[in-house]
């Protein structure tokens, strides 16, 4: 068998990534608490790793696969959403170091645990077990599927696509089932390195395929002087009142904002909070959002992805990312491989940390709190081996078995995971959000997304429920539909409830956080600039202001001659509004100490979130409600899909 | 050195190697099959910079090389010397690729010698070999 030599260098650096993680996962299950700490390593990695690792699980592989694509296909309106790392970091510093001292000072291990110790509401436990379910299984499917999708290709047809989907799963599951959490958090700082690089290296490649800088600007020149493109280098308006996003109009900056609204979630997601727990310290949550995820990571996607994008679009290629390593690797194979498996590590970093925050949430936080109380930690481990090895097994099927159903599902995990932005505000700041209210507002806030995005238009289509509208009606991305359910959902609750504060809960984390001392700006003024630049960073970035960059540095069908700058404005535009928000975030995360450490040990009460010990045994009574309440849910379904279905 | 420190620093070695590694590995190839002596120069550098972030690393967490990484390296360029002299002998190797072997061997091999003479002196960085064995390493 004659391998070619893009086959032989995709097999020599896979298995140099490959003897890398499984290595260090070794390394780190031989580590003396080990076997305790499988399913997490709450305040065991340095805060340096935990910044690099969670900026790679914030991009994971999905904004180098999809940003490109979005521009190839949709234009620079699309480039928007190169944007959404400042949204991203903006919510990591206003919640991170809050999540971290509250779970310190009060013994939570997760998300889960955060939410239900403040909120004294079980419901979080299983909202947020739920999430990180989804995290690992539908989103990292998506994933999956596209990187098993481009090795296949890659590999000439060395691989079929099912193989490769199945390999790449092997790949990350030896490490994981290995290695447990502290592993996956280590390896994820090495991942995001490595994801790094090959950003770098596929920007490097489309300047290089594409001539220069320069000549890809005047090829996109030629385009923009055609009318007929006019909607590839403007954003089309704020707002289009129609059905669906899906008409073909292109993106309006409300569906920049509400998008990018989406990709923040996942810094409000479970597994954000479980490798954020996972710092020793809260000395790099500043450093890790200002300078690895808004400036280092946002000036790669602002103009090192949105460049591939702007090379798929120069020589119509739709798919950006797969076209440019593969007519990479007709010439030099070693660079495609070593881009490859940069994106493969970007995957790995996210599927590795949510598939274990999956197995601790539903292990940990849902069944031995609600069915098994008395269960040993050793046991619960053991049962957390086993959940990770399903929760994957379930990804590769999914990935390889129902490419339709995984494309639906994974397309929910972050507008779901931005639901949890309100309560996790709550919990860090607005102290009238009062547990009722978050826990309604998030569900309110899941059903609304999930009713306007694909999986719950099908969903209803089955039940013979045909809703008016189509997926992301308006141009508002299901994320801000359900964001704005969730607020107002909280809003009606609290006027309408007894006024009182949320709970005891909040009296004792204001007290808490007032003895760590308020964070004062160092001069009058600066509280209220700053919020007032946030404002109008959110209006003029990914706001109804990006109208402004189809105009701003030249006209966008001017061609390249009316380009000032020589390359499309509303790109300009884009890189613009990433620099200022760059010196945003650092303003709010630095000079108003939002995301600085407090410079005071935080000693743990006594007595943790877990709370105390309840009936010993399994809790028949509660399995038997789960159990049902799942068949009257079937049942129900059935019933409707049977009676008004087709 | 405790677990989890030694788990930190492999952590950031071989996120320094890499990424430069890879960038080597791939302008060295570039080099060579294109035959531009400059690409394969850019290699070379990644190469050095590669091996200055290790040290970086290394001084970060303040060690030194362990006896496993120093035997690594030395088998590592014995190794690229050795495939370079076979092929050069055996199959006439380009004169470009030529160039490129000798430039990488010698700028390992210079690099590796300054950083001892730096740390330990001229005379000294010839007496590590022994003064390793008798000492041990890291770990």
């Amino acid at each position: 068998m004659n391998l070619t030599a893009a086959q032989i260098w995709l097999i020599a650096f896979g298995t140099a990534y490959v003897a890398a993680t499984s290595f260090w996962a070794r390394q780190c299950s031989l580590r003396e608490k080990g076997a305790r700490r499988y399913l997490s390593a709450t305040g065991e990695l340095p805060g340096w790793i935990v910044a690099l690792a969670l900026a790679a699980v914030s991009l994971s592989a999905w904004f180098a696969l999809g940003l490109p694509d979005a521009v190839a296909r949709d234009g620079f309106s699309g480039a928007g959403l190169a944007l959404a790392t400042i949204p991203m970091a903006l919510v990591g510093v206003a919640t991170f170091k809050r999540q971290w001292q509250t779970a310190r000072r009060f013994g939570a291990r997760s998300q889960a645990q955060l939410l239900a110790f403040y909120y004294r509401s079980r419901g979080f436990a299983w909202l947020s077990g739920g999430l990180a379910a989804l995290f690992a299984v539908a989103f990292a499917a998506l994933q999956l599927a596209v990187l098993g999708r481009l090795m296949a290709d890659l590999s000439g047809g060395g691989i079929a696509p099912e193989p490769a989907t199945w390999l790449l799963s092997l790949m990350t599951f030896s490490y994981v089932i290995v290695g447990g959490f502290y592993a996956a958090g280590a390896l994820g700082a090495l991942q995001c390195v490595l994801l790094a690089g090959g950003v770098v290296g596929l920007a490097i490649a489309a300047g290089e395929l594409g001539g220069g800088f320069a000549a890809i600007n005047f090829a996109l020149g030629k385009l923009a002087e055609v009318p007929a493109n006019a909607h590839l280098f403007q954003v089309s308006g704020v707002v289009r009142f129609v059905a669906g996003a899906d008409d073909g109009g292109g993106w309006t900056a409300a569906l920049v904002l509400s998008t990018a609204l989406a990709l923040a979630g996942v810094q409000a997601s479970p597994i954000a909070t479980q490798l954020l727990l996972s710092a020793r310290d809260d000395r790099a949550v500043a450093a890790g959002q200002t300078w690895v995820l808004a400036a280092f990571f946002g000036g790669l996607c602002a103009f090192g992805l949105v460049l591939v994008g702007a090379w798929g679009m120069a020589f119509a290629s739709k798919d950006a990312v797969g076209d440019l390593l593969a007519r990479l690797g007709a010439g030099s194979p070693w660079f495609m491989a070593a881009i490859y498996f940069g994106l493969v590590a970007g995957f790995q970093a996210l599927a590795a940390v949510s598939v274990l925050t999956a197995a601790r949430g539903l292990v940990r936080d849902i069944f031995v709190p609600d069915f098994m109380p008395d269960l040993s930690g050793e046991t619960a481990n053991l049962i957390g081996r086993v959940a990770v090895g399903l929760l994957m097994l379930v990804s590769v099927l999914l990935a390889t078995r129902a490419p339709a159903a995984t494309v639906s599902l994974g397309a929910l995990a972050l507008p779901f995971a931005a639901q949890m932005l309100p309560a996790l505000v709550g919990l860090c700041w607005l102290r009238w959000i009062m547990p009722p209210a978050a826990l309604v507002g998030a569900v309110v806030g899941l059903a609304v997304v999930a009713l306007t995005d694909s999986f719950g238009l099908a969903l209803m289509d089955f039940v013979g429920l045909h809703l008016p509208w189509g997926r992301w009606p308006w141009t508002i991305h299901s994320a801000g539909w359900g964001l704005a359910a969730n607020a107002a959902t909280i809003l009606v609750i609290t006027a309408i409830a007894p006024a009182r504060r949320a709970s005891q809960r909040a009296a004792t984390l204001d007290e808490f956080f007032a003895g760590l001392g308020a964070p004062r700006p160092p001069a009058r003024g600066v509280s209220s600039a700053a919020w007032s630049a946030a404002l109008a960073w959110l209006f003029a970035g990914v706001g109804p202001g990006l109208l402004f960059g189809n105009f701003a540095f030249g006209q966008s069908g001017g061609g390249f001659g009316g380009w000032l700058l020589g390359m499309p404005p509303l790109w300009a535009w884009c890189l613009l509004m990433w620099s200022l928000g760059v010196i945003l975030v650092w303003l709010v995360a630095y000079r108003l100490r939002l995301a600085t450490p407090a410079g005071v040990e935080i000693p743990p009460i006594e007595s943790g979130p877990e709370g105390r010990k309840r009936a010993a045994g399994l809790r028949v009574d509660h399995l038997e409600a789960l159990l049902w309440a799942l068949s009257g849910a079937g049942a129900l379904i059935t019933a409707a899909a049977w009676t008004f279905g087709h | 050195m405790d677990t989890d420190r030694y788990v930190e620093h492999g952590i950031a070695v071989f996120a320094a190697w890499g990424v430069f590694g890879a960038i080597a590995v791939g302008f060295l190839m570039e080099g060579i099959s294109r035959e531009a002596y400059l690409l394969s120069l850019v290699g070379v550098a990644a190469a050095i910079a590669g091996f200055v972030a290790h040290l970086l690393v290394n001084a970060w967490f303040g060690l030194t090389f362990s006896r496993a990484e120093g035997g690594l390296g030395l088998a590592a360029l014995g190794l690229v010397t050795l495939v370079f002299t076979v092929s050069w002998l055996a199959s006439g190797l380009a004169q470009t690729t030529v160039w490129t072997g000798l430039t990488l061997i010698a700028a390992l091999i210079a690099t590796a010698f300054l950083y001892l003479a730096t740390r330990f002196g001229v005379r000294g960085a010839f007496s590590q070999y022994h003064g390793r064995r008798e000492g041990g390493g890291r770990r």
